[in-house]
């Protein structure tokens, strides 16, 4: 259960920032989460939730944005991984399914990259 | 009232890597090869180290941080052989990171130690996402965990150096094919050795303590160079 600790120094970091542009307070904290972490974006939002009760991010929406990797190929292919995670239009939320891609140009396997990221993208503050 | 929206791009992952960049830096200055071990609680982690200690102490000057959620009982194990051990305990913590390994180098007299061990908290998730500043990176995998098991955990096997599949003398004991996970572990990362070990068989550990010898010449090679 590492996500506890990676919220709290999220959290650490939004108030510092909101301190630093003298917020009066915070309506919504951005994130980005990597396809490829270990990352549970879900259990990200519940700590974040329960930590910004008790400080300058009281009652901010928490957005959560996935970041897929992309898929690239030796032979100059390459293609946003999103579209690898679409079957007849249901997502498929496997790690797997970016680990072992054949390339549709010359069959050879793809190298993910990107997607390894837990960023604060932005915060919307009111001063 | 102004609303305003403020980019802020920090990545608190990112914030880990560049710490273990450092950790490395510091860890090529004093020219120590640093191994970090992941695995599964119960894989043979601590006994591979062990071995490792016992084999390769007289050779090359040694030292091993130990990393457990509480308690010191793997320090302890490694400690007896006579060799500088750092326990680290990451409390509530599934993973050593790169500030816990900081922390514990400071207790290290780096100048006297050729290979640093790192053993990993026994997980084979949150590891994968953490560079503690190590050159190489081994999973130790055991047969008992289930021939399937290095398809389940697929970007540990992805983002490792070698990988040891351990207590392939058990595997028909538990009905499991260690050759199974030796090629899955291939399929996932064709340029890694895998190395199917056990303590029972004697070639099979001089082979891992053969790799581990070289790399180290190597590197003391480079820092010569």
């Amino acid at each position: 259960m590492h996500e506890y600790s990676l919220a709290c120094e999220i959290m650490d970091n939004v108030i510092s920032v909101a301190e630093e542009n003298t917020a009066k307070g915070v309506n919504s904290i951005t994130l980005g989460v990597g396809r490829l972490t270990h990352v549970n974006p879900d259990q990200i939002m519940f700590c974040l939730e329960t930590l910004k009760e008790d400080n300058i991010a009281k009652g901010a929406e928490i957005i959560i944005n996935e970041i897929y990797p992309e898929m690239q190929c030796e032979c100059g292919f390459c293609e946003d991984a999103k579209k690898l995670c679409f079957v007849d239009d249901e997502i498929i939320d496997d790690i797997r399914t970016f680990l072992d891609v054949q390339c549709p140009q010359c069959g050879q396997t793809m190298h993910a990259s990107g997607g390894h990221e837990l960023v604060i993208e932005s915060i919307d503050i009111e001063q | 009232m102004l609303m305003h929206v403020i980019n802020v791009g920090h990545d608190v992952l990112k914030a880990n890597d560049k710490l273990a960049a450092r950790n490395k830096k510091l860890l090529d200055k004093n020219g120590v090869l640093a191994i970090n071990f992941m695995g599964a609680i119960g894989s043979g982690k601590t006994t591979i180290i062990e071995k490792t200690v016992e084999n390769l102490g007289s050779k090359y000057r040694l030292a091993v941080i130990a990393g457990d959620v509480v308690a010191d009982m793997d320090a302890g194990r490694i400690a007896k052989l006579g060799v500088t051990t750092i326990p680290v305990n990451t409390g509530r913590e599934c993973h050593l990171d790169a500030k816990l390994v900081e922390k514990a180098l400071k207790s290290i007299d780096l100048k006297n130690v050729d290979i640093l061990l790192m053993e990993n908290v026994g997980n084979l998730i949150c590891p994968a996402d953490y560079k503690l500043g190590e050159h190489l990176r081994v999973v130790v995998v055991s047969v008992t965990e289930g021939d399937d098991i290095v398809l389940k955990h697929p970007m540990i096997f992805k983002h490792t150096d070698i990988a040891i599949i351990h207590k392939k003398d058990l595997a028909e004991a538990v009905f499991a094919s260690a050759e199974k996970m030796e090629d899955d572990a291939k399929h996932l990362n064709p340029d890694i050795p895998v190395l199917k070990t056990s303590i029972h068989d004697a070639e099979s550990m001089d082979k891992w303590f053969s790799t581990i010898s070289s790399m180290a010449d190597q590197l003391k090679q480079e820092n010569k160079d």
